[in-house]
């Protein structure tokens, strides 16, 4: 009898628990339509230059023989990433870490280069899907996006 | 004539009703009146002399707990001129200064907030080199160590509610690093933040904590340590 009632307790605080945390568990986030964005045209971008889109947090790279497309956060602890055009490379203001325009690391903390997004060029039009992030060990020529 | 005044006063039905001791000319009258007052049974109505003595605690664990009050009063102050939405919480933190002693209130409520995190530190560094984390007193010393993560939480909390530059890469990053937690740490960090970005569900949710759940906590573990303080035999003796 005894443990009857130990057991009833046990199952109404284990409720209230789980029922509290259920309650603040955050909703999912509805619209996925939004997480695709059109950057420009090919032609708008110069070779060598680097666009910032603030609302998507991306970086759009006109390279060599193509476009790279880095997530703006950085790997290390989500701050966003600057290109600094006089020295040609990705600065993160938080812990002083510096990205090569290949999005490799050249100092400070971050674990990994700078993430991609998939991008995809569509009838001479840059299209982002920020949805699909791709996390890389090193840079490889293959990660550029051909015209 | 205002001795027999004050006399009739302390007599009256009502006074006794309040302060049951009367004058207190007696030393059993005395301590009766510690023990009888609210805000005074707190305090022992005896002590040891070393406990007295300045630089054995420096006062460390009272300062904390004064601060505290200090925090309480200056934040319930603030909570009527701010807005926790990110529409805003900046304006209204910036409309401060417009107000009469809007500065010097948010200032009191920053300054008291470093100094508690500080204090509450010194005084946990003082209980280790007096050795009173020692038994009857160790399980003291968990609720103690239970106090300084609750300020710490108070003070990170606090730390976004301005909704400035700072606040959100301090939260971006500060959350960045419980998301390395193994396993659940990316779950700890949706949970806390209400989203997977610092925006309005995490400013709401750090301040219903900051404003409510931290405070409530805080204050009633201390009541516990203070209690447990008595019961432990007082402060603890001299090296």
């Amino acid at each position: 009898m005894g443990y009857a009632w130990i057991g009833a307790a046990a199952v109404v605080v284990g409720e209230l628990i789980f029922g509290t945390f259920a309650f603040l568990w955050p909703r999912k986030k509805q619209g996925k339509g939004e997480k695709i964005f059109i950057a420009g045209k090919i032609n708008d971008f110069k070779i060598g230059e680097v666009i910032y889109f603030r609302k998507e947090k991306t970086l759009i790279q006109r390279a060599e023989g193509g476009f790279l497309a880095f997530s703006a956060i950085c790997p290390h602890l989500a701050c966003i990433v600057n290109w600094n055009e006089m020295l040609k490379k990705y600065e993160c203001p938080c812990h002083g870490a510096t990205f090569n325009r290949n999005g490799e690391v050249l100092e400070g903390p971050p674990p990994r280069p700078l993430d991609l997004y998939k991008l995809q060029i569509v009838e001479e039009k840059l299209v982002v899907d920020t949805a699909t992030l791709i996390e890389r060990k090193k840079f490889e020529p293959s990660q550029v996006i051909k015209i | 004539m205002i001795k027999s005044l004050l006399r009739r006063v302390s007599d009256s039905s009502v006074w006794r009703s309040i302060f049951r001791t009367g004058i207190p000319d007696t030393d059993l009258k005395r301590s009766m009146l510690i023990f009888n007052n609210f805000f005074l049974h707190i305090f022992p109505a005896k002590m040891k002399r070393h406990g007295l003595r300045f630089s054995y605690t420096f006062c460390l664990g009272g300062i904390s707990c004064l601060l505290f009050i200090i925090l309480t009063v200056t934040g319930i102050l603030l909570m009527f001129l701010y807005t926790p939405s990110i529409e805003r919480a900046y304006f209204d933190m910036q409309a401060l200064a417009l107000v009469l002693n809007g500065k010097i209130l948010r200032n009191l409520h920053r300054w008291a907030a470093h100094g508690m995190v500080i204090t509450v530190f010194l005084h946990m560094v003082r209980v280790f080199y007096t050795r009173s984390y020692r038994p009857p007193r160790e399980f003291n010393w968990v609720i103690g160590i239970l106090l300084l993560i609750l300020t710490l939480a108070l003070s990170y909390t606090g730390y976004l509610l301005p909704w400035d530059q700072l606040a959100y890469w301090g939260i971006t990053v500060g959350t960045t690093i419980m998301a390395y937690t193994p396993f659940i740490g990316k779950h700890i960090r949706y949970f806390l933040l209400g989203a997977d970005e610092v925006g309005h569900e995490a400013l709401l949710r750090f301040y219903v904590l900051h404003c409510v759940v931290l405070p409530f906590s805080t204050a009633l573990l201390m009541a516990i340590h203070f209690w447990r303080v008595r019961k432990d035999g007082g402060i603890s003796g001299p090296l």
